[in-house]
């Protein structure tokens, strides 16, 4: 694959999705970011996880091809590509390049991208990088950006069988926004939830899918036979209240949550749900976006989904015996 | 309990933090603090505590007490206890 970026076709990761199928992944993976002054931290995850993805089906010993190629202007850009550690955490070209500048305190700045293989680690790199975002203490929403970045790694740990484990990558902007991606090169949405019984019949398309898995307690091992359950999931159980959660998060705070699995993208907004056709993920990936002076409660979000379920006599009481002092 | 995080979450950091319990549950009751903590995630709410009710019943909630739970934190543990209660038997009030 010969994927050349120009300024004119668009860099944000939109334009990159609807322009290149990304599923077919033969031969060398050149991309030359030409003369490009500016992309966001989406593309650039983006094309990280693809060379991790190619790095991984092609592994270089077993190549008949050159290696893959990553062509950066002498810019800003090429400093920024740098600071976020993405030629140190793409195996195709750690050590090869050489820092032509000082490296300062990343805090409140931006985040490197990170790749997580285990779901031991989610906590902790959650917290790792709301430590960064939020290094001067004066900001809200530490505490919500957490949240959705746990449940959406340990989503995409435990659901997609991803060959690269899952990519993380979060920025701070100046006008009170934090956009972050979490992506996996992993089976689909649309393949995980055809496992599910209750709802294998209504997936006809990734589209149709992914508006499934908005749904609060369609992904939930509460559906699932037990033995099923234990088998698929190894012992971990799911209420299939993360996505749902997040999406309301990001759309109530004036953000978005978009989610791109397969040629399907549905995009939650405060105002609409947008719908969008690309050529090709192969996997899944989540781009959030979450204004942090206008956090939306988690638990007033987690109640409305709550009496989605609950039956009559049940409505805001706690169990007998459960005490809270 | 949990020092310096305003959310605790993680499908693994509820399973290590549920064996915890559970092994100072076999000694007897236990007392959960979660002062300092905002939130919680669902499924950290769920692979804690929801295996300890599917597993004991509602009886069990009469040895475990949860302290200085935030409005956050108890959301997340009772849609865990609605939830894994409704599926394991029939709830009282």
């Amino acid at each position: 694959m010969n994927l050349i970026l120009n300024y004119s076709d668009g860099t944000d990761h939109d334009s990159l999705l609807r322009r290149i199928d990304f599923t077919n992944l033969s031969g060398p993976l050149s991309v030359d970011m030409g003369i490009v002054p500016f992309f966001t931290p989406a593309t650039l995850t983006i094309l990280f996880g693809i060379f991790r993805l190619h790095h991984h089906l092609y592994p270089k010993e077993e190549r008949k091809c050159l290696p893959s190629s990553f062509k950066t202007p002498d810019t800003d850009v090429n400093r920024y590509v740098q600071r976020v550690n993405f030629f140190e955490s793409c195996p195709d070209f750690k050590s090869q390049r050489e820092e032509s500048f000082r490296r300062y305190d990343e805090s409140g700045r931006f985040v490197p991208i990170t790749v997580i293989n285990s779901l031991e680690k989610t906590d902790e790199i959650a917290q790792k990088i709301v430590k960064v975002i939020f290094s001067q203490g004066r900001l809200p929403g530490e505490a919500e950006v957490k949240y959705a970045l746990t449940e959406l790694m340990d989503n995409a740990l435990q659901h997609s069988q991803s060959s690269i484990g899952c990519v993380a990558q979060t920025q701070l902007y100046p006008n009170n926004f934090i956009e972050g991606i979490i992506l996996d090169c992993g089976i689909g949405i649309r393949k995980h939830l055809s496992g599910n019984r209750a709802v294998a019949s209504e997936l006809a398309t990734d589209e149709k899918a992914i508006e499934k898995a908005l749904q609060p307690f369609v992904s939930g091992t509460h559906n699932q036979p037990k033995s099923e359950e234990k088998a698929k999931y190894g012992g971990y159980h799911n209420a299939g209240l993360g996505l749902s959660v997040c999406s309301k998060l990001m759309s109530l705070s004036g953000g978005f949550l978009q989610v791109i699995s397969g040629d399907a993208s549905v995009k939650v907004t405060p105002a609409s749900i947008q719908k969008m056709r690309v050529a090709g993920w192969p996997g899944t990936l989540i781009v959030f976006r979450i204004n942090n002076q206008k956090l939306a409660r988690i638990p007033d979000i987690i109640r409305e989904f709550d009496l989605l379920k609950a039956k009559g006599d049940t409505l805001g009481k706690a169990p007998q015996g459960l005490e809270f002092v | 309990m949990f020092k310096d995080e305003k959310c605790i979450g993680g499908k693994a950091s509820g399973s290590f933090f549920r064996n915890e319990v559970e092994i100072k549950l076999a000694k007897g009751p236990v007392l959960i603090d979660f002062e300092g903590v905002d939130l919680i995630t669902q499924s950290f709410s769920d692979e804690f505590l929801g295996p300890i009710l599917a597993h004991n019943g509602q009886e069990i909630l009469r040895q475990i007490k949860f302290k200085n739970c935030s409005d956050g934190v108890q959301a997340a543990i009772l849609s865990t206890a609605h939830r894994f209660l409704s599926d394991a038997q029939s709830i009282s009030h």
